[in-house]
């Protein structure tokens, strides 16, 4: 696996193992419930757009002109992104640049904040009333359009590359780099020709992930005003009592999520990389002065756009606010409800995921395959469609669903199961199938070990992806919008409306809120990870 | 049943099992007499692990397993694992990481009998004192000597071993063999071990089995097996043999060592074994030295005897041979199988 454990992105596959025993019917009975609401947000909207058509059409041109807008910035975004991740992850996990475990959570902190708080931060520093004008005296623009979005989602899309190369980096057998180094390479050469073709993998599933996330991203581009797909789906929704076009741009939307999906999946049936079980000792690459102070020259200025600058922000609009003695709006219950939800969807995307991790662990086979596929196909999917397919999905099948809380907890679940089960998945696999035959064999029977060995060793993952659904529900903005119960405002909700009309006092509140509470989960994975 | 089968801790009758294409048992037979210890040997990939799965009832399969006279598996019957009462202690061992050594060895004894048994298991193997430690924090032998006691602990009928010694070194190998060996001993119990190291096989067993393509051979004493091999392969198999094409009549079958008995008529393969090949100086020589290696305690020497046919020969460490020498080579025993195709 070459994901980290704060990001999934679809796993390397294990072969296939022994046939098991017979029996196990009952989990795929409880993987096939689960499966059920899966399956629903793509087959919705299929079926939305072939039985009710497209109502009113989007001109070709304005098709044209988002599609391009859409996979200008996807583009844009990936190369940064993987670019600045990249260098992160190589100089905090492969050389001695001084302070170096803390610039490695210093660079995957801004991962808590929604795309969103960052267009919200960029809004707040720039243009005349902006923290950076003040500071610097004259007025710097407000980069809206492609240029913000672009520097939005980078920076802050930055820490999920770094997060998966991390742990792809120490997958790298250090005796191909020291064969290289004896044979006479430079560093660079060593670096360019050795480490980052090995890196592949990990560099396509960070690609992967940070493409599907910007094609998605609906909070940044709204505020910074960039016309992509999902900017219009919303504008659609919102604006007309006919929902086809919407449903009909979700659909276009959707097929493009699932094209990168393809396309990274054959990419990586193709590879094929060895990585050694000898554990070697690495030597960290000792960096001269002046890559010393290059070093921490890039690590600080990231830092300083990722984390400094946006808490500065935020808590200047708050003090100005107070200063001016504005109503500031308590955000106690907005709180509670995003903490409430957060909670209630990572208990329930545990429980839905264990037993398709057993499935796709323990009884391997083309119908587990297609399971794990169909899981991480709706994690693809960017949250407005998905808000689009289940509003059809109630509106035409479950009335009395729509607008219910219980409709949007399984939504999240539906949409961010990939995190739980592959945490789990890969808890499942490194616990060998002998452990549960040891059990079995000294006289327990299966409820037995399913209590007292597989679940106890199974428990870290589950953990693991619950804190990651966690974080997940905390941010997610568009389909929240959509499916919420009337007069139901989250953080998210509540950043977003503020921020819309302007009131970034309020929005700071909010957002500050819920970067205190996200950090938690957060700092509990990544101290969990270092010990590891 | 007969009283002859009730003496059997294991019957094994027409196992067969494949996976997709690949068919990793095929009408494999067993018996495991009560109270021995019996291994199935063969080389990897022949199925001996997929045996002792089914046996232990990890997996179903075709055919009929009994243990101790109780029908396991077969004619619609399939006894889940957990009341068969086998053992088993498995290659990586399979300790529950989770799990202090104590509560592995405790997993599978009833709550009520627990603490006494436990002790006493735990200073049958030799590991009093290492109760509260964790299966990380110990070495590769104390982790195999834990397994062994976590299977002994729940007092099974029969214990299952699937290559217990291929994670130690070679040094700790020999001295857990033997150890083992006494623990199984004085527990009393049946046991089966699979390897595919021969050297083990004949020096742990009383019965070995040779199985080959998801089938047993031969089983036998690990001295009638070594010295009556059912055919060429089984000889080559269990130790160093040399084989070569000769033609049978009247009796015997002709060979630049010498002449051997036989019913066979017509081609054969003669067998023999390099302990069996005597060298001596000065006579009418039929030999010639090709390659001499030399152990210390005796040494393998290669002989060409004509029509390329090349035979070894174990014999002392005196007197030292060399490449080039002339000699007279005789073949004291030997086996002579059928050629077949």
């Amino acid at each position: 696996m070459v994901t980290g454990p704060l990001v999934v992105s679809p796993g390397t596959k294990t072969t296939t193992r022994r046939q098991r025993r017979p029996g196990g019917r009952g989990w795929w009975a409880a993987a096939g419930i689960v499966l059920l609401p899966v399956l629903i947000p793509p087959i919705s909207l299929v079926w939305q757009v072939v039985t009710r058509g497209t109502g009113t059409p989007v001109p070709l041109d304005r098709l044209w002109e988002l599609f391009v807008a859409t996979v200008a910035l996807t583009v844009a975004v990936t190369i940064t992104a993987l670019s600045l991740g990249t260098a992160t992850a190589w100089l905090t996990s492969r050389t001695d640049v001084p302070g170096r475990r803390v610039w490695m959570i210093l660079a995957a902190l801004p991962l808590v904040m929604p795309s969103y708080v960052a267009a919200l931060t960029i809004i707040g520093a720039t243009g005349p009333t902006g923290l950076i004008s003040n500071w610097l005296g004259f007025d710097i623009p407000t980069p809206y359009g492609f240029v913000g979005a672009w520097l939005a989602l980078s920076v802050f899309l930055a820490p999920m590359a770094h997060l998966i190369v991390t742990p792809g980096l120490r997958l790298i057998d250090p005796a191909t780099e020291d064969a290289a180094t004896g044979l006479g390479a430079s560093q660079r050469r060593v670096f360019f020709t050795v480490t980052l073709p090995q890196l592949r993998p990990a560099l396509v599933s960070a690609g992967l992930m940070v493409g599907l996330y910007t094609i998605s991203d609906f909070g940044a581009v709204s505020l910074l005003r960039y016309d992509t797909f999902t900017r219009a789906i919303f504008t659609l929704y919102e604006g007309q009592i006919d929902r086809q076009p919407a449903a009909a741009l979700s659909l276009i939307l959707m097929v493009l999520a699932l094209g990168i999906l393809l396309v990274e999946r054959r990419t990586r049936s193709r590879a094929s990389y060895h990585t050694s079980r000898v554990r070697r000792i690495r030597k960290m690459l000792s960096l001269k002065k002046a890559g010393r102070i290059g070093a921490l020259a890039f690590l600080g200025t990231l830092t300083t756009l990722s984390i400094v600058i946006p808490v500065s922000v935020l808590i200047f609009w708050l003090a100005r606010g107070l200063g001016a003695g504005q109503e500031l709006g308590t955000v106690w219950e907005e709180t509670i409800r995003s903490v409430g939800v957060s909670i209630g969807a990572a208990t329930l995307a545990a429980f839905a995921a264990f037993p398709i991790a057993m499935i796709t662990t323990r009884r391997k086979g083309k119908m587990s395959d297609a399971a794990d596929t169909a899981v991480w196909a709706t994690y693809a999917l960017p949250h407005i469609t998905v808000g689009v397919a289940v509003v059809g999905f109630a509106l035409a099948w479950a009335r009395p669903l729509y607008q219910g809380l219980g409709l949007l907890l399984v939504t999240y679940v539906v949409m961010f199961l990939a995190q739980t089960m592959s945490s789990t998945q890969d808890s499942l696999r490194r616990a060998s199938p002998d452990l549960e035959d040891a059990s079995r064999g000294l006289g327990r029977g299966p409820l037995t070990t399913l209590r007292r060995v597989t679940i106890p060793l199974a428990t870290p993952g589950l953990l693991a992806g619950a804190a990651l659904v966690f974080l997940s529900v905390m941010k997610e903005l568009p389909a929240t919008l959509l499916l919420r119960p009337n007069g139901f405002e989250t953080l998210a909700i509540r950043i977003w409306s503020t921020t819309g009309e302007g009131f970034y006092t309020r929005a700071s509140v909010a957002s500050l809120a819920l970067l205190a509470v996200s950090i938690v989960p957060l700092l509990a994975l990544m101290f969990r990870d270092l010990r590891d | 049943m007969t009283s002859a089968t009730d003496q059997l801790a294991i019957r094994a009758r027409d196992l067969s099992k494949s996976y997709d294409e690949d068919i990793a048992l095929d009408h494999f037979n067993l018996d495991v007499w009560e109270g021995g210890l019996l291994t199935l040997l063969g080389p990897s990939g022949c199925g001996k692990t997929t045996a002792l799965r089914i046996i232990a009832g990890f997996e179903g399969a075709e055919g009929t397993v009994d243990i101790r006279g109780r029908r396991v598996l077969g004619n619609g019957t399939f006894v889940p694992p957990e009341r068969r009462k086998v053992g088993m202690v498995f290659q990586d061992y399979a300790l529950f990481p989770h799990m202090t050594v104590r509560a592995n060895v405790a997993y599978g004894v009833s709550r009520g009998k627990g603490s006494r048994r436990i002790d006493a298991v735990l200073e049958l193997v030799g590991l009093q004192g290492l109760d509260d430690r964790m299966p990380n924090e110990l070495s590769g032998g104390e982790q195999q000597r834990v397994a062994l006691a976590r299977a002994l602990a729940p007092k099974p009928e029969v214990i299952l071993l699937d290559e217990p010694f291929s994670n130690l070194d070679a040094v700790l190998r020999d001295r857990v063999r033997r150890e083992l060996r006494v623990i199984l001993t004085e527990a009393r119990i049946t046991a089966v071990f699979v390897t595919h190291d021969q050297e083990e096989a004949l020096a742990t067993s009383d019965i070995v089995a040779v199985m080959k393509d998801g089938r047993v051979l031969q089983a036998d004493t690990p001295a009638e097996l070594y010295s009556n091999p059912a055919n060429p392969w089984i000889a080559e198999f269990l130790g160093d043999a040399d084989v070569i094409p000769a033609t049978a009549h009247r009796g015997y079958a002709d060979t630049p060592l010498g002449r051997f008995k036989t019913d066979l008529k017509g081609p054969v393969l003669v067998v023999i074994r390099p302990e069996n090949v005597q060298i001596s100086l000065g006579e009418a020589s039929n030999a010639v030295v090709a390659n001499v290696e030399f152990f210390g305690h005796d040494q393998l020497v290669t002989l060409a005897v004509g029509g390329g046919t090349r035979v070894r020969s174990r014999i002392g460490p005196r007197p030292a041979y060399t490449p080039g020498q002339k000699c007279r080579a005789r073949a004291i025993d030997a086996r002579v199988y059928p050629r077949g195709t």
